[in-house]
């Protein structure tokens, strides 16, 4: 391609100062008539396109390279590789991270400690009570007791229980029963209380 | 022609608006503060009096960029190829409105970015678009539509077999050209286009002035050039 003009200075430091704008490295007073030079000169022009080639070129060639050497694989790329991988071997990827086995002991562990903690009792000081309690319920007391805690804590609580309760149940048999929370929930989930009514 | 230099003045460093031009009694460094202005500007100057020429220097700057951003967001090469050309044209229909506030990459980047969304939307409701329709694609209310573009002939430059081994030539030529470079020429233009770094960072990596890293840049640029020199003059008139 010719341009019409072709007047502008052709010296090699014309092309030294063009170098230097092609970086944005020219002095600030310089950019001006430069550009304004490089416009109206074919060669500055052909030089400006190949300074710009050769950056692109080898900035293309580096990148086929890395590419090539499988350094810098494109997402793509390596997804499809994972995803390959991952199907081959029926191995899970992130199986060498995976703690499966320390996980599932602490989860079997911590299933045997909530196991016993329900059957012991929530709290130290009231798991004597309620194996008391239990133990009661089973023996079928028909009479009014006072159930005091084994332990009693700083306030010592009685249980009043109703006599006629007690006949009712004893009357029924509905005593013992267990519940779906592993532990015997006693009479009063089982209670029924037939009246003439039904 | 001199630029008009102190009207662009104030947009490039906003710092100096209404600031009185400069003096020669200023100190030296906040002249040179004052003066920054990049070679984009120049040019986006230029090509805003309708100077075409300005306006090609900077499709071959930003070309390639602009590809590589594009192709990360359109699998196609072709159709890759024309949101570039279609990008750039609007980019030249719109160049008055650039205020030149922001980078004119940055600029360029949103047309880009923007013609590519168009491109996938337009090929999610209808997945088969003809090339003719992306390239005739125009919205009335597109800023960039204004007046018709003297460039549309630059959207023309579709990759042929003929072009793509030309180009592959030229790459091998350019590596060869490199490999034959003496050491201090191959490093410092290494140094510039592969690692980025600025004159300043090359001078203190290969210790030596800078006025000596550009002229080895320059050097090597030309050694190369003279390399590639024929098979350009066999692509004259197209862009690789």
């Amino acid at each position: 391609m010719k341009y019409v003009n072709d007047t502008a200075p052709n010296t090699e430091p014309s092309l030294l100062a063009l170098s230097a704008l092609v970086d944005s490295e020219l002095e600030a007073g310089q950019i001006a008539p430069l550009v304004q030079a490089s416009v109206q000169s074919a060669q500055l022009q052909q030089a400006w396109k190949t300074y710009h080639l050769i950056g692109d070129s080898l900035r293309a060639h580096a990148a086929d390279v890395i590419g090539s050497r499988g350094h810098l694989p494109s997402a793509t790329a390596l997804a499809d590789n994972m995803r390959v991988a991952a199907l081959s071997s029926g191995v899970a990827a992130n199986d060498s991270v995976w703690r499966w086995k320390m996980l599932a002991g602490v989860a079997g562990v911590m299933a045997v400690g909530a196991l016993v903690w329900n059957i012991v009792g929530v709290a130290p000081g009231t798991g004597g009570a309620v194996l008391a309690g239990n133990t009661q319920n089973t023996q079928g007391a028909t009479t009014a007791v006072a159930v005091a805690n084994a332990t009693p804590p700083a306030t010592s609580a009685v249980m009043i229980r109703d006599q006629r309760l007690d006949e009712l149940l004893a009357a029924h048999k509905q005593f013992g029963g267990a519940s779906a929370l592993q532990q015997p929930a006693g009479f009063l989930r089982n209670a029924n209380f037939p009246t003439s009514g039904r | 022609m001199r630029l008009k230099m102190d009207k662009r003045l104030p947009m490039a460093e906003p710092v100096a608006s209404g600031a009185p031009t400069q003096s020669p009694e200023q100190p030296h460094g906040v002249q040179e503060q004052r003066v920054i202005v990049d070679a984009d500007h120049a040019l986006v100057e230029l090509a805003k009096t309708g100077n075409e020429r300005a306006f090609e220097m900077l499709v071959i700057k930003y070309q390639r960029r602009l590809e590589r951003l594009v192709g990360r967001m359109v699998r196609d090469d072709g159709a890759m190829q024309d949101i570039v050309q279609e990008s750039f044209i609007r980019a030249w229909r719109a160049l008055a409105n650039f205020r030149g506030e922001a980078q004119f990459y940055t600029w360029l980047y949103r047309i880009a970015v923007n013609t590519a969304k168009k491109h996938l939307m337009d090929l999610k409701r209808n997945p088969v678009i003809p090339e003719s329709t992306l390239r005739g694609m125009q919205t009335d209310d597109d800023e960039t539509s204004q007046e018709q573009s003297p460039l549309n002939s630059l959207a023309t430059t579709s990759e042929t077999p003929e072009s793509a081994y030309a180009a592959k030539e030229i790459g091998e030529a350019v590596n060869a050209a490199m490999d034959a470079l003496p050491e201090e020429l191959r490093q410092a233009i290494t140094l510039r286009e592969l690692e980025g770094l600025s004159y300043e960072e090359i001078s203190e990596m290969m210790n030596c002035p800078i006025g000596t890293v550009r002229s080895r840049i320059f050097r090597a640029r030309e050694a190369i050039s003279a390399r590639i020199k024929p098979m350009l003059d066999k692509q004259t008139g197209k862009r690789w």
